[in-house]
């Protein structure tokens, strides 16, 4: 019998909303509008070490001990993407430079409309799929839900031809040592986000050269369903649909159970609007 | 296709309860008025979704929940001296009760917590925590039993004038 402490939590929250002052909502709408128009991903940074390789399906990991310097994604994206609003890339920050390659990534052109508008196909039918030749893989802005952690991966066309992307990648997540801790489920969605509904159809996301696309990861911070603690996952290997090459990307965060990916989306977030 | 009256009722509605739920969540109430205010700009960002949904304030909340675990994250990694809310002079004038409540719901376990606060502030039911959560209804009853015994210990070390409420809470996990 616990009405007492109900009775006693309800009425002190009463008394405080009563003594909250609300920000005026117009406020609120103008600062929805203006993230709306810098297409910010949702969220506030999960610490995330964004080690990045390009394109070559080159294997790279980051080691225990190696911490890159506090990443943009320790930011608010508001800040981030204010300068360059309509912006498909991901933050430069390889930290590996033998992960360097000479590919160079396109500077992306701030007249053309952002990849989460639309999908720029120019000839649907034969488009062919991204290769890991032509894709750069980055993790993009982390969040957190209780017990929650979610990441976009972002696929970035850095080649000099449209090509298309469809369905789910393959993730896989690593311990320190490389080896394989679990497979990620796909699934339309889960409780990060991903599709609206698990009937919506796979979207065909197809990417003119600079644009990008992304495919939200998620994971438990414990152990489903007894909810005890787990050792948090080192790195994941990502694989491209239709692709067999990977790459490894290091993560830092408490994701530890109950990997699942959602589908390849335009965009950087990862969800489906 | 983003209705601007129907978000204001929306917001007018409900943004001063979900300010209270993240307070008990938070301890702070300009900490609190700063995630719920980032937590219906992004409501409104995708008002064309969410103002279809059964239960638009379910989802502000939820968001406000993950916001207010990635401040912790960010909090953890580096020193708050940018701080600029959360001192005792911006606090409001609460019952000793609540401000106990309060004071022990910060010393207990996040999941536990969330749960407390989502079963006996907003009134959910376990299976209702279970899908807003994303966890097994098992995991809600465990975290239920394990916060109420945990609040228990921490209401009497703090608040012995309440000691009645522990007690029956401690007799209840």
């Amino acid at each position: 019998m616990d009405e007492d402490f109900t009775t006693a939590i309800q009425r002190g929250a009463r008394e405080l909303a009563d003594q909250t002052d609300l920000t005026p909502v117009r406020l609120i709408r103008a600062q929805g509008d203006q993230r709306r128009r810098r297409h910010a991903v949702a969220g506030v940074g999960l610490a995330l070490i964004a080690a990045t390789a390009i394109g070559t399906g080159l294997l790279r990991f980051s080691g225990p001990g190696q911490h890159s310097p506090v990443p943009p994604t320790m930011t608010p994206t508001t800040s981030q993407s204010a300068s360059r609003p309509s912006s498909p890339t991901s933050p430069e920050n390889s930290q590996s430079p033998d992960a360097e390659h000479t590919t160079t990534t396109p500077t992306p052109d701030a007249s053309k409309p952002p990849a989460s508008e639309h999908t720029s196909a120019t000839d649907p039918k034969s488009l062919a799929d991204c290769k890991m030749t032509q894709l750069k893989i980055t993790l993009g802005q982390g969040g957190a839900g209780l017990g929650h952690s979610d990441l976009p991966l972002l696929f970035l066309n850095t080649g000099s031809t449209a090509c298309r992307l469809h369905g789910y990648p393959e993730v896989k997540a690593l311990d320190s040592h490389q080896h394989v801790m679990a497979q990620a489920r796909q699934t339309p969605n889960g409780y990060m986000g991903g599709l609206v509904a698990n009937s919506t159809p796979l979207p065909t996301v197809d990417l003119s050269p600079g644009q990008s696309a992304s495919a939200l990861v998620e994971a438990s911070n414990f152990n489903i369903p007894d909810g005890s603690a787990c050792a948090a996952y080192s790195s994941l290997q990502i694989t491209a649909p239709n692709e067999t090459r990977s790459i490894n990307l290091s993560v830092t965060g408490g994701g530890c159970s109950d990997l699942q990916v959602h589908p390849i989306v335009p965009g950087n977030t990862g969800q489906s609007r | 296709m983003r209705d601007p009256s129907s978000f204001d009722d929306f917001y007018h509605g409900c943004a001063k309860r979900v300010t209270s739920h993240i307070h008990a969540m938070v301890g702070s109430l300009a900490e609190a008025e700063d995630i719920v205010q980032d937590a219906f700009t992004k409501a409104w960002q995708h008002w064309d979704k969410i103002s279809h949904y059964a239960d638009p304030e379910a989802w502000v909340r939820t968001v406000a929940f993950r916001i207010q675990v990635s401040r912790w994250r960010k909090a953890s990694n580096r020193i708050r001296a940018h701080r600029r809310h959360g001192l005792p002079a911006d606090e409001p004038a609460l019952s000793p009760d609540y401000v106990a409540i309060i004071a022990a719901l910060r010393k207990i376990n996040v999941g536990q917590r969330q749960a407390i606060v989502l079963h006996y502030l907003v009134g959910l039911s376990i299976d209702e925590i279970a899908d807003e959560t994303g966890v097994a209804a098992g995991t809600v009853k465990a975290r239920l039993s394990r916060g109420r015994q945990a609040l228990a210990t921490h209401l009497s070390d703090l608040a012995p004038q309440i000691r009645p409420i522990a007690t029956e809470v401690s007799n209840d996990g």
